[in-house]
């Protein structure tokens, strides 16, 4: 008895101390830890002597017995929940192909070599013990060592550019510098990489291009559209159509983007335009890919038009809309906000609307996350949001924070537009009125052809360095206030960008680059990160050794003498023998605001064997079971299947948690037990005579 | 002995004193300029709750002083001042700004509690604060304690300038549905056309310039014509007058204060009167009031009020009481009663007197939470059992302070120590089952029964305490001396999972109960009676160890 008394002693004292480290890190240390298990083991083992050696128990041992047994059931069945339980999880996308396995919360390493049927793989636990050169995780196939060395958070892409034999695009470093910054940042460009021919600079767009040597009187800025984005975020399509004769090549189109939306929506970019008539100096919108959905297909017919519209305060008078259905509606919009004002948290700012004639101009506080109408138009200006802090994230406009560094306002405006009214408006690229820049003019796409996207809009500044066939650097770059420069450009020498005081200069020019992405931590300089944490990979034969990153999700392969080995990194799958596909996904919300108040993912169970679909309803506290039949749950070998996530910027794709716990029943059967027993214990029969034997 | 009435006497004065100083009001009547509905925080609620809500939000006060005329201005008289504009209210000092590092940190006086907007917004320390906050939640890491104070202040300017601004007054309902937004004033044109805006423009108008005047028969006439134009928009969205009404009632009543008052009512009363049933009167009718209360609270809510730290206060100190009146009718003895009063009253004062810590606002739910049967079930059961370790922590120190000071009265102790030993019994049942249906609604939330997180944890924790207590006792470690220490000691570890895992660690699945405030307070409580528990042991060990004086537990039924 006073055994028993020091071992839930000691395991409270364990616990209280443990618990106080508190980080996921020590629960993994403590309450996953071979000791503890060890603890709980002795402590079932004590409660089964404790209620033996009441042998022979008389009725006032009842509640006692009840209560220690059901503990003991408990711990058994806690025990076998955590030996041969499922925990993992599932990502399902609306419209998507079912999904047939779960990913477990397990992070596992595997290996194995072409040549050999062998597999091998190790369990990491990244939070607690990170692999690393103290403490490798070895695998060995045959007589190739595998060891994993070191770990990160989070990969990068890092481009080399090194010198070819001969055949490879020209590519150039370039070197930003501002007094402002702590170190200069430099980068490589390669021309004719439709990745890698563009950066954005904050506002200002650099771009390398190729051209013949021109007339520098001639020469045509040339100009495309960049989003006010950091300079650390992928580079966004752009396409250039003027050019051709103004001495500028014309780009290869972004055909990947539009595959990228999937499904085949027609969303190519239209077939190249005549070139332009413009005069010298002149700045030409171009505008690329429609973004998005299905919606931007559904033009020419509808009769209720709605566009999207994004603007920006470091561009005030730049119009970037999206026809999401409908014709576009020719409004312009100007964003003006200052984010100097120490009142900026309370988000002053006005967004003036041009619609024909007429002008319309709010102040913030009376738009936000509202539906106004414009009186005296068809139109409602709606879902105004305010993103202090503008980025594309998976091509979904999001504010990464609160701090106004590039503040903007997205929204919405729609109303019903008379079929083939606005298409006259249409954008024609000779219509100078129409799409010139400098006049603050929208430019507005063909219905059904394309529509500026949010990354489309024309850039304030920039510059655009040009390949002549001579070898021959030239550049031309426009400030802000739209002064255009050009001429020559040396290897060293710096000019402006037109943002604050940045300066570039080309720090080298490699005619035939070769260009690799090598993977490695984010750490290094001028990585991009990929989102995605790793492992590096240590690979001995013999004498031979090699090292590589290996990304979550990706698998990878290396040759190692005649062998390849391929290597796998991430979550451990495990497969099902049904498959589940999202119907749909509901967000309902708060009154009056965007507070979620609750998630519905509405999926369907599909028997591929029997041919056979399940719908079912999962929401907040509501699992679904799967297999279903009667008293599956209570056993707890069914997938138990619960809301367990969302994403906010895309409502078309829930996140389910899986368990499968064998040990559920007994789970129950020694909760009830030992809440019966404490009841009986002290209720049931009076305590004192428990009390007399006990003592 | 001192007569009765004497005693009455005192009680009354007492109540007086304490009731006055809400008396002092101007001589406007806001009685319909408080039933103005409102659309904030998720849901439809009188203007009086958003007054006193965002007067706590922005003050930590329920009333501000005029800092022209020095009057005390109730919340709602703040709100149409300030919404009336006529006065710079960014000139008054009227935002809280109560943490001492981050004052220090912005350089304002560390003896001022309330600073003007002006000097607010004009701090380029809090600027920086706030940018360095960004920062670091951009980082994904936690934010110091430092930035979130510094948060919570900016968005108590934030509030202020959205109520001087009209913009966070969201009275106009909207026609488009239940659920979409309501506009401010400003924007009713937008939503009803130019007629229906002016009209409102200028009936608002009335009402501040009759406000600004202090014209009350004008104000009570403007308010009223203005909230029943306001309530004909758009009838459809409009909640009924009674839930309205419900809820201004429930503000205007006070229960929870009217209950401490009673209880300690009570407490005088059976501290001087012989017979109990004066003092068990006075204490069924305080009880009787916060149940009132509690039921209002629920009823204007649409749900049991235990999701948040002040609700959970309240609940504890109800339940406290209710097992008090209960053992006391049971067991017939005061004694109960009178450890639990004091409790239940600190409670409640605390609940009621600190809202930057206990915020007593009715908000809308984390979703996981809106599961109403689990919710309750869970909740309940577990407040219980820390409101029946509440009464055994009290009951052990009564003991503890009896060997202390009265070392002769072996009677009186044990028939304490029965107590103590039934109030134990009921809180490990509850915290026991109160804990598996934890586990149970996890099962259901979060798929799995047990996950260690620090709140379960912490939970567990407390009951092994508390069942290691009663183990050792049975094993004959201790005796009743001992019991009573624990009953003492162990009270820690249910502060710990409930006030300590919200607002010390922090972390962990139950964060919707998270908050901050008030660490210094309870741990200088705990630590100082940690100290009167070791002075009690060590004055026992040094009189001849725990083991003397170790009478039987008996039973004296009724």
């Amino acid at each position: 008895m006073i055994l028993l008394a020091v071992i839930i002693v000691a395991c409270a004292v364990g616990t209280v101390a443990e618990s106080r480290f508190d980080t996921a890190v020590a629960q993994a240390y403590v309450y996953d830890a071979p000791w503890f298990i060890g603890w709980l083991l002795l402590l079932c083992v004590n409660l089964i002597c404790a209620v033996l050696l009441r042998y022979p128990w008389k009725p006032h041992h009842l509640g006692f017995i009840i209560t220690h047994a059901g503990i003991v059931v408990l711990l058994v069945g806690a025990m076998i929940g955590r030996f041969w339980g499922v925990e993992g999880s599932v990502t399902l996308f609306k419209g998507a192909k079912p999904a047939s396995s779960l990913l477990l919360n397990q992070t596992v390493f595997e290996a194995h070599a072409s040549g050999l049927a062998e597999r091998k793989s190790s369990i990491l636990n990244l939070d607690v013990r990170p692999p690393s050169v103290r403490r490798p995780v070895q695998l060995n196939l045959k007589d190739i060592q595998i060891s994993l060395v070191d770990y990160t958070k989070e990969l990068g892409v890092l481009t080399r550019v090194e010198k070819a034999a001969s055949n490879g695009s020209p590519a150039v470093r370039l070197v930003f510098r501002s007094d402002m910054a702590p170190q200069p940042i430099s980068q490589w460009l390669v021309l004719g990489d439709a990745a890698r021919d563009t950066i954005l600079f904050g506002p200002a767009q650099i771009r390398f291009a190729s051209g013949r040597r021109t007339d520098a009187a001639h020469a045509k800025t040339h100009f495309t559209a960049a989003a006010p984005m950091d300079s650390g975020s992928s580079p966004t399509a752009v396409e250039s159509r003027n050019a051709a004769k103004s001495g500028v090549l014309p780009l290869p189109a972004r055909d990947e983007r539009g595959e990228d939306r999937g499904e085949g929506k027609s969303t190519k970019d239209g077939p190249p335009l005549p070139p332009s008539q413009g005069t010298e100096g002149e700045i030409q919108q171009s505008s690329a890919a429609p973004l998005l959905n299905a919606a931007a297909v559904a033009s020419n017919q509808a009769s209720e038009s709605r566009e999207k519209h994004f603007v920006f305060a470091k561009l005030p008078d730049m119009t970037m809309a999206r026809v999401v259905s409908g014709q576009p509606t020719g409004i312009k919009a100007a964003f003006r906000y200052d984010s100097k004002l120490p009142e900026n948290k309370e988000r002053t700012g006005t967004l003036e609307l041009k619609i024909d004639q007429q002008r319309f101009e709010f102040e913030l506080a009376q738009i936000l996350d509202r539906d106004v109408p414009l009186p005296g138009t068809a139109w409602t200006l709606n879902r105004v949001k305010f993103l202090p802090d503008f980025r594309l994230e998976n091509k979904e406009p999001v504010s990464v924070s609160d701090t106004p560094n590039n503040p903007a306002l997205v929204f919405e405006i729609a109303g019903a537009s008379a079929p083939g009214e606005k298409a006259s408006h249409d954008c024609d690229h000779e219509d100078e009125e129409e799409c010139d820049h400098s006049q603050q003019k929208a430019c507005c796409p063909k219905p059904g052809e394309q529509s500026p996207a949010p990354h489309g809009m024309a850039a304030s500044s920039g510059v655009t360095i040009l390949y002549g066939a001579d070898q021959q650097l030239r550049f031309t770059s426009v400030s802000k206030d739209r002064k255009t420069e050009e001429g020559s450009i040396e290897i060293g020498k710096e000019i402006s960008i037109g943002l604050a005081d940045w300066m570039v200069r080309i720090d080298e020019l490699i005619e035939h680059a070769a260009v690799r992405d090598e993977i490695a931590p984010l750490k290094e300089h001028g990585a991009q990160s990929i989102n995605a944490p790793g492992v590096l990979v240590r690979v001995r034969r013999g004498a031979e050794s090699l090292e590589q990153w290996v990304a979550s999700g990706t698998p990878a392969h290396r040759s190692v003498g005649n062998e390849i080995i391929h290597f796998s990194f991430g979550r451990k799958v495990r497969p099902l023998d049904f498959s589940v596909a999202l119907d749909d996904f509901e967000v309902e919300r708060d009154e009056g605001s965007q507070s979620p108040a609750g998630f519905k993912s509405r999926v369907r169970f599909i028997d591929t064997k029997k041919n056979r679909s399940l719908p079912r309803e999962i929401w907040m506290n509501h699992p679904a079971d799967y297999p279903d039949f009667p008293g599956v749950s209570l056993l707890g070998t069914a997938y138990k299947f619960s809301q367990a996530s969302w994403n906010p910027n895309d409502l078309s794709q829930t996140t389910l948690q899986v368990v499968q716990d064998p040990g559920w029943s007994l789970k129950w059967i020694g909760s009830l037990l030992v809440c019966g027993g404490i009841f009986t214990m002290f209720y049931v029969k009076p305590y004192p005579r428990r009390n007399a034997t006990a003592s | 002995m001192k007569p009765p009435w004497l005693n009455l006497q005192i009680v009354l004065v007492l109540l007086a004193a304490l009731w006055l100083p809400s008396l002092s009001a101007s001589e406007l009547n806001f009685d319909d300029a408080a039933r103005i509905v409102i659309q904030s925080g998720g849901r439809k609620k009188p203007l009086d709750t958003f007054a006193s809500e965002s007067l706590q939000t922005i003050s930590g006060r329920r009333a501000l002083k005029d800092p022209q005329s020095g009057q005390r201005l109730q919340a709602m008289d703040a709100l149409i001042s300030m919404w009336s504009g006529g006065r710079d209210w960014k000139a008054f000092p009227v935002v809280l700004v109560s943490d001492a590092s981050l004052k220090r940190s912005l350089g304002l006086p560390a003896t001022l509690r309330l600073f003007s907007f002006e000097a607010l917004a004009r701090n380029h320390a809090l600027g920086e604060l706030e940018a360095q906050a960004q920062a670091t939640r951009r980082r994904g890491e936690d934010l110091t304690a430092l930035e979130k104070e510094a948060e919570t202040v900016l968005s108590r300017l934030h509030l202020l300038n959205q109520i001087l601004s009209g913009e966070a007054l969201t009275i106009v309902p909207s026609p488009k549905g239940a659920k979409s937004p309501w506009a401010g004033l400003n924007q009713a044109t937008a939503v009803y056309g130019e007629q229906v805006g002016g009209e409102l423009g200028s009936l608002f108008k009335k009402v501040s310039d009759a406000y600004r005047a202090g014209d009350a028969g004008a104000f009570a006439s403007s308010t009223r014509e203005f909230r029943s134009r306001l309530s004909q928009l758009a009838a459809e969205v409009y909640p009924a007058a009674g839930a309205i009404e419900r809820e201004v009632h429930y503000n205007r009543l006070h229960p929870f204060r009217w209950a401490w008052l009673l209880y300690l009512g009570a407490f005088f009363g059976l501290l001087v009167r012989k017979p109990m049933r004066f003092g068990l009167v006075l204490f069924g009718a305080g009880l009787a009031m916060q149940i009132y209360g509690f039921v209002l609270r629920s009823w204007v809510a649409g749900r049991a009020p235990v999701t948040n730290m002040y609700e959970s206060v309240v609940w504890v100190s109800l339940g406290v009481a209710a097992f008090a009146l209960g053992f006391a009718l049971i067991y017939r003895s005061k004694l109960y009663v009178l450890t639990a009063a004091p409790l239940a009253i600190l409670g409640l004062i605390f609940a009621d007197s600190l809202p930057s810590v206990f915020n007593s606002s009715i908000g809308p739910l984390p979703p996981v939470l809106r599961d109403n049967f689990w919710l309750v079930t869970h909740v309940l059961t577990i407040t219980l059992g820390y409101a029946a370790f509440a009464l055994a922590m009290g009951l052990g120190h009564v003991i503890l302070s009896l060997y202390l000071f009265k070392p002769a009265s072996v009677n009186e102790r044990s028939q304490i120590h029965q107590l103590l030993y039934r109030a134990l019994q009921i809180g490990v049942l509850l915290l026991a089952v109160g804990t598996i249906l934890g586990g149970v609604w996890a099962n259901y939330s979060w798929g799995r029964f047990w996950g260690w997180d620090p709140k379960e944890t912490w939970a567990l924790i407390a009951l092994l305490l508390y069942i290691f207590a009663l183990h050792g006792r049975l094993a004959g470690w201790w005796g009743n001396f001992g019991l009573s220490v624990a009953a003492a000691v162990c009270f820690n570890g249910v502060l710990m999972a409930w006030y300590g895992v919200n607002f010390v660690l922090g972390k962990g699945l139950h964060s919707y109960g998270f908050g901050g405030g008030g660490v210094e307070w309870v741990a200088g409580l705990v630590a100082l009676d940690v100290l009167f528990i070791g002075y009690c042991v060590a004055a026992r060990l040094k009189k001849g160890g725990l083991h003397q004086n170790f009478p039987r537990l008996t039973v004296n039924r009724p």
